[in-house]
């Protein structure tokens, strides 16, 4: 049977289609392997939190469980503690956010509105804090909070919010900067030439025309103050605690909780554990459902990577 | 003449007074982060240099300091350190050296995989980024002694086994890759996000031109690509080492933090003070390096109009 004739010109055509459909698949195929890598942690923890105890001593069940079993969950849902802790992770974690935006946002006004003497030296010193590790610092902070009796209370981690110098502080403040920067000045200047103070330009102008930086400074900050546990611990130590630091003393929590002194039971197995830890991740799972768009389209408003 | 003067003097004043004005609504914006700033950052980094070099001890009246000189950094460097501190520390260090150019590599790898015109991109990018939204310290440590950080059954691979054949040290290098891909992609999140966008706002006129003259892809990469987001490698190294050295579940910060309620005598908070400090200068050595490395030896906005012309310069691939 004799090949039967194509011109040239379409076989080179052909050529680059099938190159490009091959590329595409190459795409998708790495995008996906990479995805399955990125979410392994999360699926083994799934399929070993509905196991039973038969299932996660066999070898042979590797990641679908033979029998579901929810019962680790009821467990692991009382030694988290858990709608308190929620509540209180919830609540304590939002107004950090709160605080942090606005204490950020004003900050970043003044960077991105006035001429100052001292005002590069000062931005250098934002940048610094970014460097200097929280392991410097929180050794003298509670020193002093210890000092003034304020350790196992929120108020001095509220304190530090509201005055700037929360969790990753100079990065907000550079947002706000940058997002000032990038509205037109004029429209700061009608408000003052109608009598507005500066006070009020910034709250009834400024910050109504930002909304959409807000929403990502305080999300953003609102899930790194939820996921820290460093200085949260030493600071509220005992007396507080959030979904995250129930989970650092899990065992000990379910070993008081659940076996009693001189019983033979076996300990904490390893399904309650991962049960504890996917329900102390799925408050966040679940907000980044719905806000998914805000956060990663977020940092694109920051201004981080230029104009 | 004379009325002129006085209209000037009086511009002049004005403008003055406007400028403290000015100076004065600045500062009484800046005043919430400045006094915090005085009172949670700058004193207790001072607090904690003056730390380091005393004993501190807890009396009826209070903390009492004295001054011993650079005996807590010679107990945690030669002394009572080696044991804990210093395989910790070098542990981090080894790490961040490691790790932070892997996160470059990967992360600018997969914002150029998103860069592609394919479907579903948002859903890969929302997977990629769930890390930045839930990773904390007692998290990492759940999954890693979990063994969750592992993909199950990678070194039984027959291709690892076919290259341990060839060159055993290439096996144990891919092994470590694998290994840590998980937690490297983990701590990757924000600056996939951050090189995809420095990669969108390249002006795609510059790919036609090159295309035009006939560069390759690979040329395209190294002579526009890379030049043009070179000032967001250094950004994002440095965001990565500080990352790194931030997470709680770090040895570091678990010794600092365990021995400044340790009794022990020789520890405490003077002890923790120094510890902390030579983590500091740990983590300005870090940045300092990838600064030095990174930072584009060119200055000049025009980057990408530079690099055109190098492409034009060097020819591309005759076809």
């Amino acid at each position: 049977m004799s090949a039967p004739r194509v011109p040239r010109h379409l076989l080179a055509l052909v050529e680059t289609k099938i190159r490009r459909i091959a590329f595409r698949i190459a795409v998708y195929g790495l995008l996906v392997l990479i995805g399955y890598v990125f979410l392994f942690p999360l699926l083994k923890m799934l399929s070993q939190s509905l196991m039973d105890s038969r299932d996660i001593i066999d070898p042979n069940v590797i990641l679908v469980p033979t029998r579901l079993s929810l019962a680790n969950y009821a467990q692991a849902w009382a030694t988290l503690n858990m709608p308190t802790s929620l509540l209180n992770s919830l609540w304590f974690s939002g107004l950090l956010a709160v605080f942090q935006t606005w204490s950020s946002a004003m900050a970043g006004y003044a960077f991105a509105r006035f001429r100052f003497p001292g005002k590069s030296a000062l931005m250098g010193l934002v940048l610094a804090t970014y460097i200097i590790p929280m392991q410097v610092l929180v050794i003298p902070r509670f020193m002093v909070f210890s000092a003034y009796d304020l350790v196992g209370s929120v108020l001095p981690l509220l304190a530090v919010a509201l005055f700037g110098q929360g969790l990753s502080g100079a990065i907000f403040i550079l947002i706000f900067r940058n997002f000032f920067q990038m509205m037109p000045p004029s429209i700061d200047e009608a408000a003052q030439i109608d009598g507005a103070s500066r006070f009020q330009t910034f709250v009834r102008i400024t910050l109504a025309m930002s909304i959409p930086i807000i929403v990502v400074s305080f999300l953003f900050s609102y899930v790194w103050n939820w996921n820290e546990t460093y200085v949260t611990g030493l600071v509220a130590s005992g007396r507080f605690s959030t979904l995250p630091l129930e989970l650092d003393g899990f065992v000990a929590s379910y070993t008081r909780l659940f076996i009693k002194p001189g019983s033979t039971t076996s300990k904490l197995n390893e399904a309650v554990r991962m049960a504890g830890t996917l329900i102390s991740v799925a408050p966040l799972l679940l907000l980044y459902a719905f806000l998914q768009r805000q956060f990663v389209e977020g940092i694109e408003k920051t201004g981080i990577t230029g104009e | 003449m004379a009325a002129r003067t006085v209209r000037t003097r009086d511009w002049r004043q004005r403008s003055r007074i406007r400028r403290r004005r000015e100076a004065v609504a600045a500062y009484g914006f800046l005043a919430p982060w400045l006094i915090g700033f005085v009172l949670f950052s700058a004193f207790p980094f001072f607090y904690s240099m003056y730390l380091s070099v005393c004993e501190v001890r807890f009396t009826i009246t209070g903390v009492q300091t004295r001054f011993i000189g650079a005996a807590n950094f010679v107990r945690a460097l030669v002394g009572e350190g080696q044991l804990d501190f210093v395989p910790a520390l070098l542990e981090f260090g080894g790490m961040a050296l490691v790790y932070t150019p892997l996160i470059l590599v990967f992360s600018l790898v997969l914002a150029m995989l998103l860069k592609q015109r394919i479907r579903a991109k948002g859903l890969f990018r929302a997977i990629y980024f769930i890390p930045v939204i839930i990773l904390s310290g007692p998290l990492f440590n759940e999954m890693s002694n979990n063994g969750s950080l592992h993909i199950a059954g990678i070194s039984d691979l027959v291709f690892l086994r076919m290259v341990a054949a060839v060159s055993p040290d290439l096996m144990r290098l891919l092994l470590y890759l694998f290994n840590n891909i998980i937690v490297i992609f983990w701590f990757s999140g924000v600056q996939i996000v951050i090189f995809l966008n420095a990669l969108q706002k390249i002006d795609h006129s510059l790919y036609e031109a090159s295309g035009i003259d006939g560069a390759t892809a690979w040329q395209t990469f190294w002579m526009i690509t890379l030049p043009i987001i070179r000032p967001m490698t250094v950004l994002v190294s440095v965001y990565s080492i500080v990352q790194l050295g931030a997470f709680s579940s770090n040895a570091v910060s678990q010794i600092i933090r365990a021995n400044l309620f340790a009794l022990n005598i020789g520890a405490g908070y003077g002890y923790s003070a120094a510890l902390s400090w030579i983590f500091f200068l740990l983590m300005l050595a870090l940045i300092g390096l990838f600064f030095g490395l990174l930072r584009s030896k060119e200055k000049g906005p025009d980057a990408g109009g530079e690099a055109v012309f190098r492409v034009r310069r060097t020819g591309g691939t005759k076809r």
